[in-house]
């Protein structure tokens, strides 16, 4: 009879191409870091597991620029354990009761609706974001029949195995350097003889890899919503350079996003508009997370 | 009114949706309070004693004081049956430099450091039969549907798309109605809601 595709009242595709290897981890086995994978049912009804970037993983990284952003420009210099929880992870429940405090939220979307836009947890209340993201999921053959039209055919005709690799190094073995003299003084007052080198190892998804994923919006979000996904969007992908995943510190997870034109821009502007705002309510915004905190 | 079969096709795991009825209701409710919102209109405040109801495209059934929606529970067949592995780590570097505390125990209290595997099922297509009072408005509704069950918000039980078909008479009977010697469950949207409990027949 009908077909309906539902949408986000804002949506922000995110096809991104790896410019450095990627690594999303799931915990380590032996010296190996074990790249997350999914399991993604085929249309066949067979079942393959295929590495990916949690959205979780994505939403955490827009959360710690936006957490940074207001440590920086709120000019928050001593805070309480429960205070970076909020802004860094999104709060915990705290205390118990039944009586949902109506006035916190408005304040939360007066001065700092990036608290609304994530989603938080305070005392006994937890109020959901409206930011809705996705997984960042490869594009190759097993994800090809959930991907959008339009992503390289190249990409999406290979399997996922093709795109995966392992980055390996060795820790450096001071024995064999000049440092020896002191590490064998060392080793003659303990008796050890064994020397510290380690090889270790990371599974990755290759450099020119490509994901693809979603930030959308609800239809309930707000112009502070908005704004702070603008500002979110500028700090975590400048340009379109973004870092995702892990050990970005050690060179994975460098990334280009290839933005929808307009979006870089309108994330530009957001960013100078949110930033003025939060320097504007600095005051408040301490007293609030404060408040939301207590 | 007229019977009909809605179905979603997902593309992604979902996260509770095998481990309660989820009547469809639900995300038309809170689909009708989004499109509310954005609108520029005002709900009466919840309560505990109170939440509103809304006027959702659908008939209603009522059995003695209680009525719902005329919608049925969630049919599906899960392909798979898996887990989702979510990490919350506590934000230690900002503690360490905008904090005066000596230490953080990460293993307990309230910010400790969590490593959950959440079930999650792989449910190509999920359905629902329904007594619909308004199609135009029912699609526009679920046009505003993009995933059901919970985690929505890290991506879970996404849709791809729906489809509105005609469906059984009467479809939507199978789902819980109050029974007065049968356990609490919800009947009608919000399905949180204390109020919203009766004794049912699952």
């Amino acid at each position: 009879m009908s077909t309906i595709t539902p949408a986000h009242a804002l949506t922000i595709e995110l096809p991104i191409t790896l410019t450095s290897p990627l690594h999303h981890g799931a915990g380590t086995s032996g010296n190996t870091s074990i790249l997350r994978t999914q399991e993604v049912i085929q249309p066949d009804g067979s079942s393959v597991r295929v590495p990916f970037v949690s959205a979780a993983s994505l939403r955490h990284h827009l959360r710690d620029r936006l957490a940074w952003h207001a440590a920086e420009h709120v000019g928050f210099t001593a805070l309480s354990k429960a205070e970076v929880d909020l802004l860094w992870t999104g709060g915990a429940l705290t205390t118990t009761g039944a009586e949902v405090d109506l006035e916190e939220p408005r304040m939360v979307e007066e001065h700092y609706p990036a608290l609304g836009l994530m989603g938080y947890a305070a005392q006994s209340d937890i109020m959901a974001g409206t930011l809705r993201a996705s997984d960042l999921v490869l594009v190759c053959r097993e994800n090809a029949w959930r991907l959008p039209p339009g992503l390289p055919s190249e990409l999406i005709g290979q399997r996922a195995a093709a795109f995966r690799t392992e980055e390996f190094g060795t820790r450096h073995d001071v024995a064999s350097s000049p440092v020896a003299r002191l590490v064998s003084a060392a080793e003659l007052l303990t008796a050890a003889t064994k020397t510290t080198q380690m090889i270790w190892d990371v599974q990755a998804l290759k450099a020119g890899s490509m994901l693809y994923g979603t930030l959308g919006l609800t239809p309930s979000a707000s112009e502070g919503h908005k704004l702070a996904l603008a500002a979110a969007v500028a700090l975590w992908a400048p340009g379109g350079r973004a870092v995702l995943g892990a050990k970005n510190a050690q060179g994975f997870g460098h990334a280009e996003v290839a933005f929808e034109t307009g979006v870089v821009e309108w994330a530009r502007d957001g960013l100078a508009r949110w930033t003025e705002h939060v320097v504007a309510h600095a005051p408040e915004i301490r007293t609030l997370i404060a408040r939301l905190t207590r | 009114m007229i019977h009909l079969r809605i179905t979603a096709v997902m593309s992604t795991p979902t996260v509770g949706v095998d481990t309660h009825p989820s009547l469809l209701d639900g995300p038309l409710y809170w689909a009708f309070a989004q499109r509310a919102k954005s609108r520029g209109g005002r709900m009466a405040p919840t309560s505990r004693a109170f939440a509103p109801d809304l006027p959702l495209p659908l008939a209603k059934w009522e059995r003695g004081d209680a009525w719902g929606w005329c919608v049925s529970r969630a049919h599906y067949e899960a392909a798979s049956h898996t887990a989702l592995e979510v990490r919350r780590k506590p934000e230690v570097p900002a503690m360490v430099r905008f904090g005066a505390d000596r230490k953080m125990h990460i293993g307990t209290g309230p910010w400790k450091a969590r490593d959950s595997l959440i079930p999650v099922a792989w449910m190509p297509e999920i359905w629902w039969d329904a007594d619909v009072t308004d199609p135009d408005d029912l699609e526009d509704l679920l046009r505003l549907i993009t995933h059901i069950g919970a985690r929505h918000r890290a991506g879970s039980g996404q849709v791809a798309q729906w489809s509105v078909n005609p469906g059984p008479i009467d479809g939507w009977r199978d789902r819980p109605m109050p029974d007065p010697s049968g356990r609490p469950m919800s009947i009608r949207a919000p399905h949180w809601h204390p109020t919203r409990s009766r004794p049912c027949t699952p």
